[in-house]
């Protein structure tokens, strides 16, 4: 039997209130009031707070009601640097972790996170921009390069105990053109672990070109428009009636 | 957290706008510049840019998207008795016509131009407008895609190699702009991910299928590039302000304003009056993002010199919440909502950083100041 593939909504808040992001800038606000949280089959929540020593507290309680009133697995990140913010992150309700320029600055955290809570708690995400044919990792928000490449620090993130990537094209963001399928290919291709994308997701076509390309497990949208329980549905319906096998 | 533009009255809520670090938001930088842009050479670039349109092989030498309203009708009556090009005027039919538009209209056809309009299935539209009432506190996503999309599927259709759009919002009235070009010509990709923000192919369900979706979707932009369709701002070329394009086509036709003396929500009368849904609309911007239909207009008469701030914080705290009273019950109808439902769906678009709860009343926490 084919693995159910999933539709993840990505959420970010900037000191608590949901935002819509192009190119990692919060652009459009919304209301976390229609957010569908039962036919989707998983939530990441962001907190992209910007500032040197943000107040998440606005973000945990977003996460906490969110937490009482769903049943799908709810990923947290932004801003986790030790196994004490992973602490705090799940206590708030989370179901597992997205960590990013945390792994960047020591990778043995996703170790850590891995050996105390399990590998399934663990996502590493990965900021990618285009340069030329290959993938270069940003961090902090996209904003500073590290010189990394998106298909070998997948790899090496699979070795620390990741288990699973979160793949992102920063340039993507926010955008309605579709995922970089040669970027979400390079990096499933590269790892056996589940893969999930964002950045571009303008229609449900566009789920179906990332579902076609083998180990991209799920497909992420940022839009606030395609959270509502219609469009997930809507989502569904099309990936169902074009042989992605998905949890209706 | 929420702040006010220095020397207009918009707050940084407003989608994709822009501050500076001395707090002057993007749209009172546009004005400014207003100021040093040597507008006659941008009228001969005008002229030299059209040469090549008129006459050539069809009966038509641009598009202008036109509701029947101050602005377009402005640009539609220059472009054919101050430039002498022959345009199409296409108007994608408002969700709830209003007769004052519709006399306004009649008055510049008469006039002598060509006119088509496009009123697509109205099941179908009023499917959509109360599922992006409830979902996105906005009842005319749709609208606006049409609006967008119809003049350019026309002008494929026809092969009219130009189209005139107004001015472009994300610079004249805060908003990100991608780049100078995007000032002068039309990205329609921005447009789509700015103003309409989603793909209407995403728009099907149980009942709408993809044909019903076409009124709202652009034809293949490739095709439209092979035919070589230009479409330009207006405001680009000739200095752009609502005011000033009331004052032109009120000589000109006899043009209807609002029965009031004023709209819902604003001082003026003169401005969005095509489509009784607007008074809802402007009200939902108020809801969701703190600033309703009278910041819009003094915002944008302060920017152009028409108005000083303190003149428009006074029009503003005297109008800027009132209740969409006019059309409500029509409103009602045409949504199919009853009271209890339409307040429901309002308050849930209330963001807690914009509002605060006060026992039975909802109060702005920050008010403009």
């Amino acid at each position: 039997m084919m693995l159910r593939k999933r539709v993840i909504t990505v959420l970010t808040l900037n000191d608590g209130t949901l935002f819509r992001t192009k190119l990692f800038t919060p652009d459009y606000r919304y209301t976390l009031n229609f957010v569908d949280a039962w036919s989707v089959d998983e939530i990441v929540m962001f907190d992209v707070t910007r500032g040197d020593t943000p107040d998440r507290q606005k973000f945990f309680d977003a996460v906490s009601n969110f937490a009482q009133s769903c049943f799908v697995p709810i990923a947290v990140g932004g801003g986790i640097r030790s196994l004490d913010d992973v602490k705090r992150y799940m206590d708030a309700g989370g179901d597992k972790v997205v960590i990013n320029t945390g792994a960047l600055e020591r990778p043995e955290l996703i170790s850590e996170i891995a050996e105390t809570y399990g590998a399934q708690c663990v996502v590493l995400s990965i900021d990618a921009k285009r340069d030329g044919d290959r993938f270069d990792v940003m961090s902090h928000s996209g904003s500073q390069t590290t010189g990394r490449d998106a298909v070998s620090w997948a790899i090496e993130g699979e070795k620390l105990g990741a288990g699973e990537i979160l793949i992102t094209s920063i340039e993507r963001d926010g955008a309605l053109q579709g995922y970089d399928l040669e970027l979400c290919a390079a990096v499933a291709d590269a790892v056996s672990l589940p893969v999930q994308v964002l950045g571009g997701c303008g229609n449900w076509k566009h789920m179906v070109s990332a579902f076609e390309i083998p180990g991209v497990s799920a497909a992420c949208t940022q839009n606030i428009y395609h959270f509502t329980e219609q469009s997930i549905s809507s989502a569904k319906k099309f990936l169902a009636s074009k042989g992605h096998p998905v949890r209706v | 957290m929420i702040k006010f533009c220095k020397t207009c009255l918009m707050p940084n809520t407003r989608p994709r706008i822009e501050f500076d670090d001395a707090g002057i938001c993007n749209a009172c930088h546009t004005a400014e510049r207003k100021n040093t842009i040597d507008w006659d050479a941008r009228r001969a670039e005008f002229l030299e840019m059209v040469e090549p349109f008129r006459n050539h092989d069809g009966p038509y030498d641009c598009v202008v998207p036109w509701s029947g309203g101050k602005d377009s009708s402005a640009i539609a009556y220059r472009i054919k008795f101050e430039f002498g090009l022959n345009p199409l005027l296409v108007t994608f039919s408002p969700l709830m016509p209003d007769p004052v538009a519709q006399h306004n209209r009649e008055e510049m056809i008469k006039l002598g131009f060509d006119h088509l309009m496009v009123r697509p299935n109205q099941k179908v539209s009023r499917r959509l407008s109360k599922r992006f009432f409830t979902e996105r506190g906005d009842p005319k996503i749709h609208w606006n895609a049409g609006v967008n999309a119809v003049p350019v599927q026309v002008a494929a259709k026809y092969k009219i190699p130009l189209i005139f759009y107004a001015e472009h919002g994300e610079s004249e009235y805060g908003g990100r702009v991608l780049s100078d070009d995007h000032m002068k010509t039309r990205d329609f990709t921005e447009v789509l991910e700015h103003q309409i923000g989603d793909d209407p192919l995403n728009w099907m369900d149980d009942e709408i299928e993809e044909h019903d979706i076409a009124p709202y979707t652009y034809p293949d932009l490739d095709e439209v590039e092979q035919i070589g369709v230009k479409a330009l701002y207006f405001g680009y070329f000739f200095r752009w302000s609502m005011l000033d394009n009331w004052n032109f086509i009120k000589d000109k036709i006899d043009f209807r304003t609002a029965k009031n003396g004023r709209t819902d929500g604003t001082f003026t009368d003169f401005d969005s009056l095509d489509d009784k849904i607007d008074n809802l609309y402007y009200y939902m911007q108020f809801v969701k993002f703190g600033f309703g239909r009278c910041v819009r207009d003094a915002c944008r008469m302060i920017q152009n010199g028409q108005m000083t701030r303190d003149e428009g914080l006074a029009l503003v705290q005297k109008y800027d919440s009132e209740f969409p009273k006019t059309y409500h019950d029509d409103h009602l109808e045409y949504l199919g909502l009853d009271e209890a439902s339409f307040t429901e769906i309002v308050d849930k678009h209330r963001d807690l950083e914009i509002w605060e709860d006060q026992e039975n009343a909802w109060a702005l926490s920050h008010p403009p100041e």
